[in-house]
Formats: C-alpha cells, sequence, structure tokens
C-alpha cells in the first residue's frame, strides 16, 4: 500500500473564517474512506484542496507526493457536489472530453452503463432530469481508471433506489488498488462499503480510524458513533 | 493538450458565434436581393431602410458577440461550475489561457472575414465594382511610391499588429477577469472594476507621457529624430507598426502572466 494523500500543517481559511485548521492526514491506496463531518465542517474544502481547485492558506498537500497540479490531475478522478457539467452539450460530447483528456477513460464501459439506464448519446444533458444527470456525472467519474477517486456528496438528494445505484457503481468499477474517499452524511447508506473513517469537525480531523476498529473498541457502528460525536 | 483545448473551445464559441455569422451573411444576402427590387416607392425604400439598419445592427452585433463570447467563455469555464471540470482536466493553466486566447483571436478573425464578405455580398454590382476599382488605383498609387517590397510588408506588419492588439485585448480582460478572483464577493464585477481602474491609471500615465514627450520635443536630440523620420516616411510608418507590435506583445506577455500567476497559485474555487 503506498501513501496517495498527505497533508502536513494544512490550514485554509475564507476571509479569515478558518475552514481547514492546520491538518495532518495521510491516506493510502487501496481502501474506500468515508469524509464524515456536518455541514460546514471542511470536507468540501479539503477535497477542493485535493483536486487543486482551492490554494492552501499555508501547509501542504502531496497526491501520491506531488504537489495538485497536472500529474496529480491525471490519476484523480473527481465528482464536484454541484452539476459541473456543460448542459448544452449532449451526452457523447461529453464523453469525447473526458475521452480526449483522461489517459485511464474506459469509454466502452462508460456508453455500456450508460446504455444500462436507457441514457442515449445524442441526447443534451439540458433535457436530463436531475437523477439522470447525477447518474451521468457518476458514470463518467467512475468510467475512469483512476487511483484516486475523490466523490463529494454523491448520494446527497437522491431517492433511497438510486442511492443503491450509486454505491453500486462505485463498488463495481473501481480498481482495488485505487482508493475511494466519500464524502457524506448519509453514513448509514455507504457505511456497509467503507473500510476507513475520516470524522471532520469545524476543521478538524477529530478521528481517522478503519470500521474495524471503531466497531472493536466503541461497539458501536460508524452512524451510531458519528451521531455520538456530533451530538447538538 | 492545447490542441485538444483548442477543439473542444471552438466547438463551444461555435454555439453562440455561427448562428450570428450566418444572419449577418443572411442580412447582407437579403440587402442584396431586394435591389433587384429598386423603384421610387415609398415601400421599397422603407423595405430598404429597414434591411440595411438591421444588416448594421447585425454587423455591429456580431462583432460584439465575438468580443464577449472571448471574454465570458473565460471567465464561464474557468471560474464557475464549468471549471470542477475544466481546472481539473490535467492540463496546465496556462494551456488554458493559451487555448482560450487563440480560439477568441480566430472568432474575431472570422467574423471580420464574414463582415468583409456580406457587405461585399450586399454592394454586389456597381458600388462594388466601383470600390475594386478605387482600392486598385489608391494601391497602384502607393505601389508607385513606395515599392511593392515596402507595401507587402506594411500589409503584413498591419496585420500583424491588429493580432497583436486583438490578443492584447483578451489577455487584458483575463488578466482582470483573474484578480477580480481575490475578491470576496460579486467576483465578475470585481474583474470589469479592475479593468477601468487599469484603463484609468493608463489614462494618466499616458497623459503623463504626452506630456513629457511635448517637453523633451523641445531638446536637440528629439528635434533631430523628428527630423529624420520627416524625411523617411517609408521607414516611419515601419518603426511605428513594428514598434506598436513590440509594445502590445510585451503587454500581452505581461497579462498572460498575471493571468497564469492567479489560475496557478492564487485559484480559489468556491
Amino acid at each position: 500500500m503506498s501513501e496517495l494523500i498527505r497533508c502536513e500543517h494544512l490550514t485554509k481559511s475564507y476571509n479569515g473564517l478558518i475552514a481547514l485548521n492546520n491538518i495532518d492526514l495521510s491516506v493510502e491506496s487501496g481502501k474506500i474512506i468515508g469524509l464524515l463531518g456536518p455541514n460546514g465542517s471542511g470536507k468540501t474544502t479539503l477535497i477542493k484542496l485535493i483536486n487543486g481547485l482551492l490554494t492552501p492558506t499555508s501547509g501542504e498537500i502531496f497526491i501520491n507526493g506531488t504537489r495538485p497540479g497536472v500529474e496529480s490531475k491525471k490519476i484523480v478522478a473527481y465528482l464536484p457536489d454541484n452539476n459541473f457539467l456543460n448542459s448544452w452539450m449532449t451526452v457523447e460530447q461529453i464523453v469525447d472530453l473526458y475521452t480526449d483528456f483522461y489517459a485511464d477513460f474506459r469509454r466502452e464501459l462508460c456508453f455500456e452503463m450508460l446504455s444500462r439506464l436507457g441514457i442515449s448519446p445524442s441526447v443534451k444533458l439540458k433535457t436530463l432530469s436531475k437523477g439522470n444527470k447525477e447518474k451521468v456525472c457518476l458514470i463518467l467519474v467512475m468510467s475512469r481508471k483512476a487511483r484516486l477517486y475523490v466523490l463529494d456528496e454523491p448520494i446527497a438528494g437522491v431517492d433511497p433506489a438510486t442511492r443503491d445505484y450509486v454505491i453500486s457503481t462505485i463498488i463495481n468499477n473501481y480498481d482495488p488498488e485505487a482508493s475511494v474517499l466519500i464524502s457524506t452524511h448519509l453514513i448509514s447508506d455507504v457505511e456497509q462499503v467503507l473500510d476507513d473513517v475520516i470524522f471532520i469537525n469545524n476543521g478538524n480531523i477529530v478521528l481517522h480510524k478503519t470500521v474495524d476498529e471503531i466497531r472493536q473498541e466503541s461497539g458501536k457502528s460508524v452512524d451510531a458513533l458519528f451521531r455520538e460525536v456530533f451530538r447538538w | 493538450m492545447v490542441k485538444k483545448l483548442i477543439r473542444h473551445d471552438i466547438r463551444a464559441f461555435a454555439r453562440t458565434m455561427l448562428p450570428a455569422e450566418i444572419i449577418v451573411v443572411a442580412l447582407g444576402l437579403f440587402c442584396r436581393f431586394i435591389q433587384f427590387f429598386e423603384s421610387r416607392t415609398t415601400a421599397y425604400e422603407i423595405a430598404q431602410f429597414s434591411a440595411v439598419g438591421a444588416f448594421v445592427i447585425a454587423i455591429l452585433a456580431a462583432l460584439f458577440m465575438a468580443f464577449f463570447t472571448g471574454v465570458s467563455r473565460f471567465y464561464k469555464n474557468l471560474f464557475t461550475n464549468e471549471g470542477y471540470l475544466s481546472m481539473t482536466l490535467p492540463v496546465t493553466p496556462a494551456q488554458h489561457i493559451l487555448s482560450k486566447t487563440v480560439v477568441s483571436l480566430l472568432y474575431t478573425a472570422l467574423t471580420c472575414l464574414v463582415i468583409l464578405l456580406s457587405v461585399s455580398l450586399a454592394s454586389m454590382g456597381e458600388l462594388l465594382f466601383e470600390s475594386v476599382k478605387a482600392g486598385n488605383y489608391l494601391i497602384g498609387k502607393l505601389v508607385s511610391l513606395v515599392g511593392g517590397t515596402n507595401f507587402a510588408f506594411w500589409i503584413v506588419e498591419g496585420i500583424l499588429l491588429l493580432c497583436v492588439y486583438t490578443v492584447n485585448t483578451y489577455l487584458l480582460w483575463y488578466a482582470c477577469l483573474s484578480i477580480g478572483q481575490r475578491a470576496k464577493k460579486n467576483r465578475a464585477l470585481a474583474g470589469v472594476g479592475v479593468y477601468f481602474a487599469y484603463y484609468f491609471i493608463r489614462q494618466i500615465f499616458g497623459t503623463f507621457l504626452v506630456i513629457m514627450f511635448t517637453v523633451f520635443a523641445q531638446t536637440e536630440l528629439f528635434r533631430s529624430i523628428g527630423y529624420y523620420l520627416d524625411r523617411h516616411p517609408v521607414f516611419t510608418i515601419h518603426t511605428f507598426l513594428i514598434g506598436f507590435t513590440v509594445i502590445y506583445v510585451l503587454f500581452s506577455l505581461l497579462y498572460f502572466a498575471i493571468a497564469n500567476r492567479m489560475l496557478s497559485k492564487k485559484l480559489n474555487l468556491e
């Protein structure tokens, strides 16, 4: 197992408001990690820093040994928590874009997953329902043979059946050598697939353990422990 | 990777620019078409006036759209939701800026060509014939005065200056919009503010330079330079064209460096 993400004294503040506070973190390959925390805890900030969409206020972040940049972007597949696709494009055009830029993109697999959902490549993204748009986004991301998948709230705002689809798509398509970092607060839905858990609160890492350790040490499920740690 | 970016940017620009250009050509053709029904009636005059009016508006709109698309595509593609994809592609910020600049220049040039073509279409017949004749006469006169080589170089230098000026304009906007990203909120507006603030400072600096020039023009050195330029008008025009091109290239490099630094070291896609 190699180290995929390393944060050293990483701090990010927005106009004086600290979103991440001097965190040290190490994530290894071959794991599914849950990044769990309440709203505003710093999950999305950490994910954006991993993807080079934010610049750290201080400290360092390394992805597979390099700072976020062209090399890290080649190996990280990122699913943002918002609709990031150009709505005027057809599904095929966006697949072409992924094919052009990501050497690890599995085009055939992508079309296969799309056809299973009955989504035609010629359809424009703006004509798809919100749920189908989110599925297309997930399919695009999971069609990459990336070293690290970073999924920001992939199951938020979707119905339970879609949640199952999202989770099974993640499990069936990621490379076991790769790592998957899933940010969510719907813990019970993802708990069964997680290897490791990171609890984050007010920009601080409050817990980083394996799911087995949590169960053995506290005798509780991750969901129950989360409710205890983050109780108001 | 730049080639791929350019291909995708060309496609994105085409979405707004091609319809605009088709409208310009269609209105040019329409202006020509109604000339076949020329008469001294009020109805014809109204129709002709309306067609020419619409044609002129379409030309101005196409020019504005070419500029606006060039600037807004940069902002929208890199700093809004689209940025979550664009800025996570394995390409450098410099490649993004280069691609957007090249495609903006291409569409500006294409729009100018389309306008030229549609004006030619609209004025086809006597008017175009007379214009070509007059143009030929003027060019012939100039060539006989300065020589074919000098004239050809002027044309090349002029086109180069126009291209560099266009690139400079886009890169200035890219730099300003990138600096605007440092604002806490209303970042697009802040970018526009940066542009106008810079424009204002540049005007003041320009005025100061003119004053300084007026003062120094009285010195012996400047007088002898002025005398030399007066006696060598061909050289003066070459110097003017190349000099401005070099100045705009230098400023373009500066704006490119600013936009690149903001995107690579200060990006905060919130």
